[in-house]
């Protein structure tokens, strides 16, 4: 199990869980004002009591995720860092086979490459960390990928 | 845990991508799909007509079921060899559902091999209804189709009734077919199928992630087997296709990773999100809306990686294809398999994926 730790959240990302988790206790307070579905003779026998509350029960752990997120969570411009090296929060612009990519360092829960948002756990995340300016990246199995950093900025 | 076993067991099931389901021998299919592509279209049917006829089934275990019928079912030797040497707790998980198909009498275990007909009766009339009885066909279905629901659906998809969860099952037969563009891209030949590709992520799933407590597996299954469905009109597509402009950085491209700086990264990203959830309601809209809105929220919250099952489920369904890439750079010269590498390092962050993919790195260097 994860240990509890603060996360460091992008303003975007801390309104979107904010939103859910909002929508989400209305629906519950919806479909519990709705009263749930009649019974027959015992729970087992009516599915549409059995998919209420499993609607019912996913709904619930949702919300609980939700909200543990949110009491862990910081906004990312609080996260620790050190000037000019790569850390949560910064873009980082570096050169590989000859030319420029950019990414984004994030928590794991934000992370998606495709909008160029990676984590620090990543393996790349994980080497980018705590580098600077000018210093060259290697990793190298299976095959050797070679990332120069060009500039670090801190986004947030 | 040592991966090693697990990577020789999904090397086996890639030959379930080649052979043809046991049914189809049974129902004289001509040119039948392979088992990946009929267990894929066979989890999604079960689970989607179970939740519209409003049966109680365990959902969970129907979904594992489903994913291992076949090889209850048919003749795989060096698979089940393979199974025999998994980690204890997978390895006892896929027996004890093997075991409940080949001599327990589940309503799960019914609703299974139902589903099961249903798609190879599907796949039979999709083929050749032009020539054959309809009459005929429908007697043996109802002779082996044991759950009477499932045989009264599947007798309205041959009398042509609208009814819009078949219409459904019958659009996303098309990805037993669509090869993934990746590979074409790349000449692969015989390509992998987007059905292929998912009947893997699924399994993968259920390998690697029914162990874990903080997971809700049933939610990874569903959100594994509907995470292409968009591909019915959206099509499949690469990265390079929408990075890349003009002739020649079309063609370079392909050996090389598209690179772009992040607001424009998260510009296309929009693009293809609103392209994908446009084709996505195009298939789902005339379902019921209970349907419906359980599959559009899996696919946003997949797409959108807002719960932990979507981001490991996301995650996976890289190392699937990176496991992809991994077999064909071994196959054919000149792969480029740097890219997939690079891709795999950037999406994979939980640290049991991580410890995963270098075993696969390791078992394919050896």
């Amino acid at each position: 199990m994860e240990e509890k730790r603060e996360y460091y959240l992008t303003p975007s990302a801390l309104e979107k869980i904010a939103q859910e988790l909002e929508t989400l206790k209305k629906i519950k307070q919806t479909k519990v004002k709705k009263g749930t579905p009649q019974t027959f003779h015992s729970e087992d026998l009516n599915p549409e009591y059995l998919s209420f509350i499993e609607d019912l029960e996913s709904l619930e752990k949702r919300i609980h995720e939700l909200e543990e997120i949110l009491k862990r969570a910081k906004n990312i411009a609080e996260a620790p860092r050190e000037e000019g090296k790569v850390g949560i929060g910064c873009k980082v612009l570096v050169e590989i086979e000859g030319k420029e990519d950019e990414f984004l360092i994030v928590e794991s829960i934000e992370a998606d490459p495709s909008q160029g948002k990676i984590s620090y756990l990543s393996p790349v995340g994980k080497a980018l960390l705590g580098k600077k300016e000018g210093d060259v990246v290697e990793i190298s199995f299976p095959l050797k990928l070679v990332y120069k950093i060009k500039k670090v900025t801190f986004e947030f | 845990m040592s991966f090693k076993n697990i990577i020789n067991f999904l090397k086996e099931t890639e030959n379930l991508k080649i052979l043809p389901y046991p049914e189809s021998k049974e129902l004289k299919v001509q040119n039948p799909s392979s088992c990946a592509q009929h267990i894929f279209r066979t989890g999604l049917t079960t689970w989607l007509l179970i939740k519209n006829l409003n049966l109680k089934a365990d959902l969970n275990k129907v979904l594992s079921l489903a994913l291992v019928h076949d090889l209850a079912q048919g003749d795989f030797p060096s698979l089940i060899k393979s199974l025999d040497n998994l980690p204890e707790e997978i390895r006892d998980k896929l027996l004890s559902l093997l075991q409940e198909l080949k001599e327990k009498e589940s309503l799960e275990k019914k609703l299974v091999l139902a589903g099961s007909l249903f798609e190879a009766y599907l796949e039979l009339w999709e083929k050749e209804g032009a020539r054959l009885e309809k009459e005929k066909v429908l007697t043996q279905a109802e002779n082996k189709i044991e759950i009477k629901e499932f045989y009264q659906k599947f007798k309205l998809a041959l009398e042509k009734a609208k009814d819009p969860v078949i219409e459904f099952i019958f659009e996303i037969g098309k990805l037993k077919n669509l090869p993934r563009r990746g590979w074409i891209i790349r000449k692969i030949p015989d390509p992998e199928t987007v059905a292929d590709h998912t009947f893997t992520v699924t399994l993968l799933s259920l390998l690697l992630l029914s162990n874990r407590e903080d997971i809700d597996l049933k939610k990874a299954l569903k959100m594994a087997l509907i995470h292409e469905i968009c591909a019915v009109y959206a099509g499949d597509y690469t990265p390079h296709d929408i990075f890349s402009q003009g002739l020649l950085r079309w063609f370079r491209s392909f050996t090389q990773k598209p690179r772009l700086e992040v607001a424009k990264k998260q510009k296309l990203f929009l693009q293809i999100y609103k392209r994908e959830t446009k084709s996505l309601q195009k298939l789902i809209n005339k379902l019921p809306v209970n349907l419906q809105g359980e599959i559009l929220s899996l696919w946003i919250d997949f797409v959108e990686k807002r719960s932990l099952e979507a981001q490991l489920v996301d995650q996976l369904n890289c190392i699937a294809t990176y496991l992809k890439a991994l077999e064909y750079s071994q196959k054919y010269k000149d792969f480029p398999l740097s890219i997939f590498v690079e891709n795999v390092y950037h999406f994979v962050s939980d640290q049991s994926l991580i410890d995963f993919v270098q075993e696969l790195n390791s078992e394919f260097s050896s």
